[in-house]
């Protein structure tokens, strides 16, 4: 491929050399606002418009967010009616709605029902925290011999601890494909006698017990059992090969061994796979079994053509500049030999070319400062910075603003003083879950709170929700609007909505009481919807909330979000089978009120995008894949970022001394699986964790620095509760340049 | 619905059907795609039979489900002249239940019961599922049954007794489910532990059936096939009372059934059997359509029905077409159509709510032209709870009427079912005892009910009426006539908001229940049907001129009735225990969703002039027509995938399979494209007018949507315009 143009783009000379491909294995380098997402695009519509897929055969296109699966899927088909050919041709899904549809096509190889139930990550916690109690309940006396007596915060502490004891059981054992049976018998031949370990597989025992009653499948599950049917059944392997002769991956760095397994499968011996990552940017190994060494192994492999997108328009130098000095440290300075190797490619960005179509925002404009000086504590911290925020948002309201912390606590001590000024400044708290996700989740809660129990007061309050919202016609505000809900509110819901008479409940009403007649479409299409719901009451809960958005919502993420909510009210009502409306919207209150997380949702799936005047506030995890002019990283800490192995960890209770629950079972239990013995020495074992763990720390605060466009502003408090920190090694290293 | 037809009025293919011979012992095999006359044939012959003074029991009609049976039994119901006799409309079970209710001394010594001298109990699905979900519960409680396989009980139990009904349908001994299982197992052997629990479930069931004298579908069918029909009794019985047979649809019959015919048709004077080529949609029922085939092709005669009065050639021609793309055999047509004439509309919309409303709007300019409703079926692979309600309220707005088709529905989603429940708990409170599920009666449950059995109530009134007629401690309804004093504000206050017209209603209600609950308890079913006897069905409750709620409700009836026999039938042993309530554990039963089986099959109301929604399966198998057909969805898998179970396989447990032959993905693939096939070729050859193409890029959840058939149905039509041969 030489033009520099396809089907209408233009293209840098390094997405040339990728759409060249013409089959076999790829690996793509690609850095951060590279525009991976076009170059997927283009090279899917090539391989159909050439005619390179058979009669029936696909593009199969994976990708780690719904959002992205969207996106993608708009691009191809419109590079495709735009050459004049219908939008087919191609299957673009996330790597777990892949996984289900292997267990769905053939549920029989795969063991499942065809319409199994996939519980969520919120309902994962959920039953194991049912499975710590009872375990606990049963031992006691055992249990508590961990933890110092009469230390009440030790002791709710220590249950937390001993919940994510059992998670990360789960995740070791289900990586493995190990069933809690298998696992204890393997513990038992290869002579694991660890405490903490042994107690984290009673756990999954439990954990498992509970998914089996309801007839559900985790997200790991999913994964594990559809490599399981592709093991099982060769030729189903084949057929889906033919289904699916290229495969696509985007953020290949977030691919764990399993999902890669699935898709190796797919791929075959000589297959046709493209995968596409940052491995720099992989920063969920932590939650999931994720690791960039697979990635980077995979880019090192001799039959594998490997290219780059090193280009990117996102940010301005002095960014750029920051990140590659971050990962040239690490590489070759770091003080640990293991983490040196480990953390980083070390890749750099490079800037776009002059008259590139995404050119870097001038240098001269942005700001890159590292505040070496703590802060004294993160209340101080988080007062600065939101005043800054604040003033600099009244200055250059064009511009969007980020926060963003490692923890949710932190978090929340941010969102505090954004709420201490009057008027409340343009912001959006994105901790547990987006606005979007809060406000479609409380319409929804107000619409099953009305079909609960409808009353005067319901109907008021559902109407001023649709009302204000803009579902009945143009948004209401202010005096109208309470006019309005006054007037909804003046007559009992079986007149409002099923009147016995001709007359309107409102018609008997005083002149001056009386809708506008520019509000009677709204007061008709409450009543019409209303009653239309009413009616439908006889559905199932999640058959009822996805009918009330069919009515409702037209944006992609809304309805995303609606899936994911009725998906979580049809497993509740599997375990729940005697609950009514009322209990599936007090679920969903506690969604709507921000006091419980929608898992699986990611901000950009919930059709969540950075505005100009706003300042967001998350996590650097959750920050990912998103974009702001200005971002302010806070509690930029080694407790939050340790240098080396021998520092204090977050994630190591204070009250067991030297002792690493979590990790040391995670540590323990990936050996199960050991042909050539175990490793006894656990303190190593959790060195070495501790060692991985920093460099995906690392890896965050570089995804973190490259999610601001123009500038970027680093801070940290002196303590971190009440421990005492300082500003990691890495950036006192790197500061002088920025 | 076919009714008798003048002679006059047949064509010329029908009229060799009434004609040939009915003497000597011949036989006759009719065949042609669906549309083309056969059943208006068969039933014009067994008229005629009957006109030339064949006495009507020595008539025996064959039929491959109910809704069938109903069209024979109309015809025979208007037809003007007297008939002395009955002819026996059945379907192979419904015979099968019958000579081994007539058989029984013959058969109960030999069979292997353990009380030979009781009668025998014939069990319905629910009451299958009970007695096995006896004995599949410490199986799976202790033993760990079935640990590998993630499944909902009610549906593990439907493919064990799947299993057992295959072997006596296919005709093989129920000990080799799990041999015939393993060794057409692609997989590894970790599955074969599943399949010998399925085969010991299996074992334990008709041990457990031998020793109480419960016959489930499996058992009659064995019992009949292996003792009854060969033995001299019946062929003797035989002899008097069948002398004309006639059966439909044979390519949905079960081999055993065609192994049936083949043995039964030498000995009549006549017979005539018709087969619908595209069909054969009842594979994992146990249909076999070379059993059938092959009993065909035994007749003396054979007659191809090609004149295709009903069918429009375009559709096929495009189903056809599609069958190209897929390298699948075509439907055999006289004359070739032009595919793209065929498609009267194509759109393939963002949004789900989107699809639905273009069907809605497309549908009222049909009507608007003078189309009938009742003439326009909308059809998809699935039909939710959401596209029901959807299409029923867009059609609505518009004035149209819709009435759904459904091939499967449990008991406990039927609103009618549960709302009778309701009322079964109402008058039985000390069934509240009994039960975990029956313990406490949610408002929203009585609000229900209410809305039901209270005629042109809305739910907004019925909750308030629940709200205040909720028992409190008890299980009888609230008086709010106003003469109780601690009542008497709060009813005031009510009936002023909800009408004092209702007041009455309610009131009779209650009291109803009151006295029946002081009364000496009846069983279940007669409990309802007393209460729709006496009350229900008057003016002003919710069945009067409801025939259509009232078919639900009368399923309901027969299932409890069933349920309570066979339970009843081992009281003591392997039944209920003397102190149960059959009615408890039957409602308990259906509450907790494991009477998933017993489906209630809808039957399509003529008069109601409305637009059918259906899926494709319950579309096809009604021997439905339509002047235009929506195929809708078309980017949901489900058009494409059979629904497959992991303790079952209908393609393995059949009479073709050859032993040791392995199951691989590529005859998975072969039997959906044959499948897919044989759904549009059906739907093709149902269709008068013209077809609707429609879809969705996403789902009803939001998510993409992929289209392979679409895809196919592009190419298909892409060929058309260049005029590709087929």
């Amino acid at each position: 491929m030489t033009s520099s143009e396809l089907y209408g783009y233009q293209l840098r000379e390094h997405q040339r050399a990728i759409l060249a491909y013409q089959g076999g294995l790829m690996g793509v380098s690609a850095v951060p606002g590279s525009g991976k997402t076009l170059t997927l695009a283009l090279l899917a519509a090539r391989l159909i418009i050439e005619g390179k897929l058979g009669e029936e055969g696909e593009v199969l296109v994976v990708t780690v967010q719904n959002s992205a699966v969207d996106n993608i899927s708009r691009r191809i088909k419109a590079i495709l009616q735009a050459q004049g050919l219908p939008p087919v041709g191609y299957h673009v899904c996330t790597l777990h709605r892949l996984a289900a549809d292997i267990l769905r096509i053939r549920n029989d190889i795969a063991g499942v029902e065809d319409a199994f139930v996939i519980i969520d990550d919120a309902e994962r916690d959920s039953l194991m925290t049912h499975a710590v109690n009872t375990w606990v309940a049963g031992h006691v006396a055992y249990w508590s011999s961990f933890i110092p007596d009469d230390n009440r915060n030790a002791r709710t502490s220590w249950q937390e601890q001993t919940r994510k004891i059992g998670l990360a059981a789960v995740k070791a054992c289900k990586h493995l494909r190990l069933t809690p049976e298998q696992a204890r018998i393997q513990a038992r031949k290869v002579g694991i006698t660890h405490d903490i370990a042994l107690i984290g597989l009673e756990l999954y025992a439990g954990y498992q017990n509970y998914l089996g009653t309801q007839n559900a499948l985790d997200f790991d599950d999913l994964i594990w059992r559809a490599i399981d049917a592709l093991d099982e059944d060769a030729s189903y392997t084949e057929g889906l090969r033919r289904r699916w002769p290229f495969i696509l991956e985007d953020e290949a760095q977030d691919s764990s061994p399993l999902q890669e397994t699935i898709l190796r499968c797919l791929a075959g011996e000589d297959g046709n796979w493209v995968r596409m990552g940052d491995p720099n940017q992989s920063i969920n190994a932590t939650f999931t079994t994720a690791d960039p060494l697979f990635f980077r192994r995979f880019l090192a492999d001799p039959v594998v053509k490997t290219c780059a997108l090193p280009e990117s328009g996102r940010s301005a130098s002095p960014i750029i500049n920051l990140a590659n000095s971050l990962v040239h440290w690490v590489c070759q300075q770091h003080p640990e030999d293991e983490i040196r190797r480990i953390a980083f490619e070390e890749q750099d960005i490079l800037p776009t070319r002059v008259g590139d179509p995404q050119p870097n925002p001038p240098a001269e404009e942005s700001h890159v400062r590292i505040i070496t000086e703590p802060f004294p504590d993160l209340e101080t911290l988080a007062n600065r910075v939101v005043t800054k925020a604040v003033d600099y948002g009244r200055r250059h309201p064009g511009y969007s603003q980020a926060i963003l912390c490692p923890t949710n606590k932190q978090g929340a001590v941010v969102v505090n003083e954004f709420a201490k000024i009057s008027p409340k400044p343009p912001f959006d708290d994105l901790l547990r879950s987006t606005p979007q996700t809060r406000h479609v989740t409380g319409v929804l809660e107000k619409v099953l709170v009305f079909l609960h129990k409808p009353s005067v007061s319901s109907q008021a309050a559902l109407y001023e929700t649709l009302a204000k919202g803009g579902y009945l016609g143009e948004a209401q505000a202010g005096f109208r609007l309470r006019a309005q809900k006054t007037l909804v509110a003046s007559a009992p819901p079986e007149q409002v909505f099923f009147p016995t008479q001709a007359e309107l409940w409102y018609e008997s009403l005083p002149a001056q009481a009386r809708p506008l007649p520019e509000e009677l479409p709204l007061l008709a299409r409450f009543v019409e919807l209303a009653a239309r719901w009413l009616r439908a009451v006889v559905l199932p809960a999640d058959q009822l909330v996805l009918t009330i958005a069919q009515d409702l919502f037209r944006a992609e993420g809304d309805l995303a979000i609606t899936h994911v909510l009725a998906g979580r009210l049809r497993s509740l009502w599997q375990i729940h089978p005697e609950w009514r409306l009322g209990e599936y919207a007090a679920e969903l209150s506690q969604i709507a009120q921000n006091k419980r997380s929608l898992a699986e949702i990611a901000f950009v799936d919930a059709g969540y995008e950075p505005r100009a005047g706003r300042t967001a506030v998350t996590t650097m995890h959750k920050a990912k894949g998103l974009e702001w002019d200005v971002v302010y990283l806070i509690c930029v800490d080694t407790l939050e970022f340790p240098d080396t192995s021998d520092d204090v960890f977050r994630s190591e209770p204070y009250y067991m001394q030297e002792r690493a629950p979590e990790l040391e079972t995670s540590a323990v239990l990936e050996q199960l699986m050991s042909a050539t013995g175990i490793q006894q020495d656990v303190p190593a074992l959790v060195q070495h964790s501790r060692r991985e763990q920093i460099a995906e720390r690392l890896r965050l605060l570089y995804v973190a620095i490259t999610r601001a466009r123009c500038d970027l502003y680093i801070s940290y408090a002196g303590t971190s509760g009440k421990r005492p920190v300082r500003l990691p090694l890495a950036l006192y290293a790197i500061a002088g340049g920025a | 619905m076919i009714i008798a037809s003048n002679y006059t009025d047949l064509i010329e293919t029908q009229r060799i059907v009434v004609d040939f011979p009915k003497q000597g012992g011949n036989g006759l095999w009719v065949h042609g795609l669906a549309g083309s006359g056969k059943t208006t044939a068969l039933v014009a012959r067994m008229l005629a039979l009957i006109k030339e003074g064949v006495r009507p029991d020595q008539i025996l009609v064959l039929v491959s489900d109910r809704s069938q049976r109903e069209t024979f039994e109309q015809a025979l119901a208007h037809s003007t002249w007297f008939i002395n006799g009955s002819v026996t409309i059945t379907t192979f079970y419904g015979l099968c239940q019958r000579a081994v209710a007539l058989f029984w001394p013959l058969v109960s010594g030999s069979a292997g019961f353990k009380h030979p001298e009781l009668e025998p109990t014939f069990m319905n699905v629910e009451s299958t599922q009970y007695h096995m979900a006896r004995i599949l519960q410490p199986l799976v409680q202790e033993n760990g049954y079935f640990a590998d396989i993630t499944i909902r009980r009610e549906r593990l139990l439907s493919q064990l007794i799947d299993n057992l009904n295959k072997s006596a349908l296919v005709g093989f001994a129920p000990q080799e489910i799990a041999s015939r299982l393993i060794s057409a197992w692609a997989g590894s052997e970790h599955r074969y532990a599943s399949y010998q629990q399925a085969q010991d479930c299996a074992m334990r069931f008709r041990a457990y059936c031998l020793a109480h004298s419960l016959l489930d579908l499996s058992l009659t069918t064995q019992l009949f096939v292996e003792l009854i029909y060969p033995s001299r009794a019946y062929k003797t019985y035989l002899a008097e009372h069948v002398r004309h047979l006639i059966a439909d649809n044979i390519e949905e019959t079960v081999p055993v059934a065609s192994d049936y015919i083949a043995w039964l048709q030498p000995l009549c004077a006549s017979s005539v059997l018709a087969e619908d080529e595209g069909g054969g949609y009842r594979i994992f029922l146990g249909a076999d359509r070379q059993a059938a085939r092959n009993l065909g092709e035994r007749c003396s005669q054979e007659l191809r029905m090609d004149s295709l009065p009903g069918i429009n050639p375009d559709i096929l021609t495009l189903a056809n077409r599609v069958c190209s793309v897929m390298h699948l055999p075509q439907a055999n047509i006289s004359a070739v159509g032009d595919a793209r004439r065929a498609v009267l509309g194509q759109r393939s919309e963002r949004y789900w709510v989107g699809m639905i409303r273009w069907i809605a709007n497309e549908i009222a300019h049909l009507v608007e032209a003078g189309c009938a409703p009742g003439e326009i079926a909308v059809v998809a692979p699935y039909v939710s709870e959401v596209m029901r309600f959807a299409l029923e309220e867009e059609l609505h707005e518009r004035g149209i009427g819709q009435y759904l088709l459904r091939p499967a529905t449990p008991l406990r989603d039927d609103v009618i079912v549960r709302a009778g429940l309701t009322l079964a708990r109402l008058a039985h409170p000390t069934w509240a005892s009994s039960e975990a599920v029956l313990r406490t009666l949610p408002v929203e449950d009585l609000a229900e009910m209410l809305g039901v059995m209270l005629a042109n109530l809305d739910p907004v009134r019925a909750r308030l009426l629940a709200e205040s007629a909720l028992p409190q401690g008890n299980m009888a309804l609230t008086d709010l006539s106003g003469q109780v004093q601690a009542t008497a504000a709060q009813a005031g206050m009510l009936w002023q908001r909800l009408g004092f017209q209702l007041r009455e209603r309610y009131e009779a209600l209650r009291t109803w229940l009151a006295d029946y609950a002081g009364r000496e308890q009846q069983p279940l079913d007669i409990f309802l049907s007393q209460i729709f006897g006496e009350l229900l069905t008057l003016p002003g409750y919710g069945f009067y001129l409801r025939a259509d709620l009232a078919h639900s409700y009368s399923r309901l009836v027969e299932s409890a009735l069933k349920f309570r026999l066979a339970g009843s039938a081992g009281a003591g042993s392997g039944g209920f225990s003397v102190a149960d309530d059959p009615g408890a554990i039957y409602t308990a039963f259906v509450l907790n969703g494991l009477a998933s089986a017993e489906y209630i099959e809808d039957r399509l109301d003529e008069a109601l002039d409305a637009v059918i929604l259906a899926p494709a399966f319950a579309y096809l198998t009604r021997g439905l027509r339509s002047r235009y057909q929506f195929w809708c969805d078309l980017r949901v898998d489900g058009w494409w995938n059979r629904p497959n179970q992991p303790l079952t396989q209908p393609y393995v447990l059949s009479r073709a399979w050859q032993t040791g032959r392995i199951w691989y993905d590529a005859d998975e693939d072969q039997a959906r494209r044959e499948g897919l096939g044989r759904v549009l070729i059906g739907l093709a050859a149902r269709c008068s007018g013209g077809i609707f193409l429609v879809s969705s890029e996403l789902g009803i959840n939001g998510e993409e949507q992929s289209g392979r058939l679409e895809r196919i149905l592009q190419n298909a039509l892409l060929y058309s315009q260049n005029n590709n041969p087929i």
